[in-house]
């Protein structure tokens, strides 16, 4: 009972804290899975540090939210206008690999299998959860194949329900194109263990899911 | 199984503690003593719930606030003791060893209960919902993997419900209806396969139990999905789109499914008498019961009230064979005389009697 108050409480901002600890319990509580609790023990937390050791913490974020952003082009993240991945000459820019995140970049390129280029929708279908393709980079995603002359979009999102979802939905949007002919939608071959993320599949199994991919 | 129940302020029951044996237990008194309450409570120390009434109020001896019931579970090597209380306020304590259980349905997978009592027919009489979580049942015990595409579909249909309300593009509508097709036919066909392997199972058992019955039982699985290809099942999803729109709800799907029990060319649940409909309740238990030993190698603890009234000499003997084949059994009865000697040097036999004072166990 307490503790559901206590909980109440942060969420509603009431007047337990000073204002600089309140802000701090809210800006952290905004990050996925930090429930209020969670957030509250993380603060204080931080205060009981010395100086020394929180700062760089705050200079890390700070750097990191000035220095990198979003690849104009596929959304990786980068410290450039364009990411490397965009601009190196020798990959291929007739294949797209979808992702959901960043970090499946690198479970990829750690495969050493792919030589094209990639993008990155921040996310996969979920209404439930309020996402709908508005809430992903779907139409920068059409525009660069109708405009890049791809000839194969591998869609990796994760092997979850939402991640199938996405990958149906990708290729029912770009089914003229596929039609025609001129475009291949695919998605790794089954192996990959079903629910888990993209990130945890090893190497060997992710590059033969990626050989081994099927159109959808 | 269970060894020691123990109840305090259940129905008519102030206070009382009973032994129990492992296989058949008869927990015999005259009406009206109360026997119907300890297989009640057992189920109440496991569930949190009663299968009499949705209310755990009416169970509460009247004058009493606090009703509580416990029982020891003996895996062997320890024993574990169960207990739920309720209070008239409506709060529920379930605990473990005394410690408040995290996981209501804890008990659920651990140990579990099939209850068999003769007003309550819903299984046979009521509408589909039950006899579709009988069907899971049967299905989670003997298909591996069956949990994860329940809960697959369950979501599906749930992302495709919002989408419907909310509103949606078609490629998202179909994307989503892509998916529900494929594991609604995933669940259609473990349903198929493991009710056509379950109906004989049920034939024989109520065979067992209703031998002059020329007609055959059978189950028959019920679904709107039938003999869809994934090709056809979307189709029909994205035709029933704008109708499941206004209703709100998606129709086409094993969520509606049911499981009819058929004597013959009859429908029981419109029109079995009670008689067939009891037989046939307890051949759903007595099958369900010796599927799960078979395919997840556990027996149910069976709680029967009053089933030997209702069967002449064979029909119990036969029934009394099925019980022995493993597993406890508790069977509420008004006399020892429906059961043989042979019968009685076997089982455990617990008197209840009227007014205060402690059951004695016959071994
Ligand atoms: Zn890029």
């Amino acid at each position: 009972m307490a503790a559901a108050r206590g909980a109440a409480a942060v969420r509603h901002g009431s007047k337990l804290f000073s204002p600089p600890i309140q802000r701090l319990i809210d800006e952290l509580s905004k990050l996925p899975g930090v429930g209020p609790k969670t957030a509250q023990r993380l603060t204080f937390h931080l205060l009981r540090l010395p100086p020394e050791e929180v700062l760089p913490l705050a200079r890390a974020l700070e750097e990191a939210k000035e220095r990198i952003g979003f690849c104009r082009k596929c959304f990786n993240l980068t410290e450039e206008e364009e990411c490397e991945l965009c601009r190196d000459p020798r990959r291929d820019p007739s294949l797209i690999c979808v992702v959901e995140e960043p970090s499946d970049i690198i479970s990829v390129e750690r495969t050493h299998e792919y030589r094209g280029r990639y993008h990155v929708l921040g996310g996969a279908l979920s209404p439930i959860d309020g996402v709908g393709p508005d809430r992903l980079r779907m139409e920068e995603l059409f525009r660069r194949v109708r405009e890049e002359e791809v000839r194969e979009v591998i869609v990796a999102t994760n092997p979850t329900m939402s991640g199938e979802a996405t990958a149906l939905y990708i290729a029912e949007e770009l089914r003229p194109e596929v039609e025609a002919g001129k475009l291949r939608v695919t998605r790794p071959a089954a192996g990959l263990p079903m629910g888990g993320d993209l990130e945890y599949a090893d190497e060997v199994t992710l590059s033969r899911a990626l050989a081994g991919r099927r159109d959808v | 199984m269970l060894r020691r129940v123990r109840l305090q302020n259940v129905r008519n029951h102030d206070s009382l503690a009973l032994e129990l044996g492992p296989g058949v237990n008869a927990l015999v008194g005259p009406n009206g003593v109360g026997k119907t309450s300890v297989l009640e409570a057992v189920h109440v120390a496991l569930r949190g719930s009663s299968p009499r009434t949705r209310s755990l109020r009416e169970v509460i001896r009247r004058g009493e606030q606090v009703l509580r019931v416990e029982v020891d579970i003996d895996y062997g090597d320890r024993v574990v003791s169960a207990a739920t209380g309720y209070d008239r306020s409506g709060e529920r304590r379930m605990t473990r060893d005394g410690a408040p259980l995290d996981d209501y349905t804890r008990w659920e997978a651990e140990v579990p209960v099939r209850v068999f009592l003769p007003d309550h027919l819903l299984l046979v009489k009521g509408g589909p919902r039950r006899r579709r979580r009988y069907a899971d049942g049967l299905a989670l015990a003997a298909k591996p993997g069956y949990r994860e595409i329940q809960a697959e579909y369950e979501e599906a249909l749930r992302q495709r419900n919002y989408l419907l309300r909310r509103g949606a593009g078609a490629a998202e509508q179909a994307a989503w209806e892509s998916v529900l097709a494929e594991r609604g036919l995933e669940l259609n066909r473990l349903r198929a396969e493991v009710l056509q392997a379950f109906s004989p199972r049920f034939a024989a058992g109520f065979a067992l139990l209703a031998p002059s019955e020329a007609a055959e039982a059978r189950l028959v699985y019920r679904t709107n999905a039938a003999g869809l290809t994934a090709e056809e099942y979307r189709e029909r999803l994205a035709e029933e789109r704008p109708d499941d729109r206004n209703r709100g709800y998606t129709r086409l799907g094993p969520h509606r499914d049911d499981v009819r029990l058929f004597l013959g060319d009859r429908d029981l649940r419109e029109f079995g008498s009670q008689g067939e409909q009891r037989t046939a309740l307890l051949a759903l238990l007595i099958g369900e019961r010796r599927w799960l030993w078979e395919e997840a190698g556990r027996w149910p603890l069976l709680l029967l009230d009053d089933v030997m009234s209702e069967l002449d000499h064979e029909r119990r003997r036969a029934l009394f064979s099925a019980l022995e084949e493993g597993g406890q059994t508790l069977i509420s009865t008004t006399t020892t005389d429906y059961f043989t000697s042979a019968e009685l040097a076997t089982m455990t036999v617990i008197r209840i009697g009227p007014g205060p004072g402690r059951p004695t166990t016959e071994q």
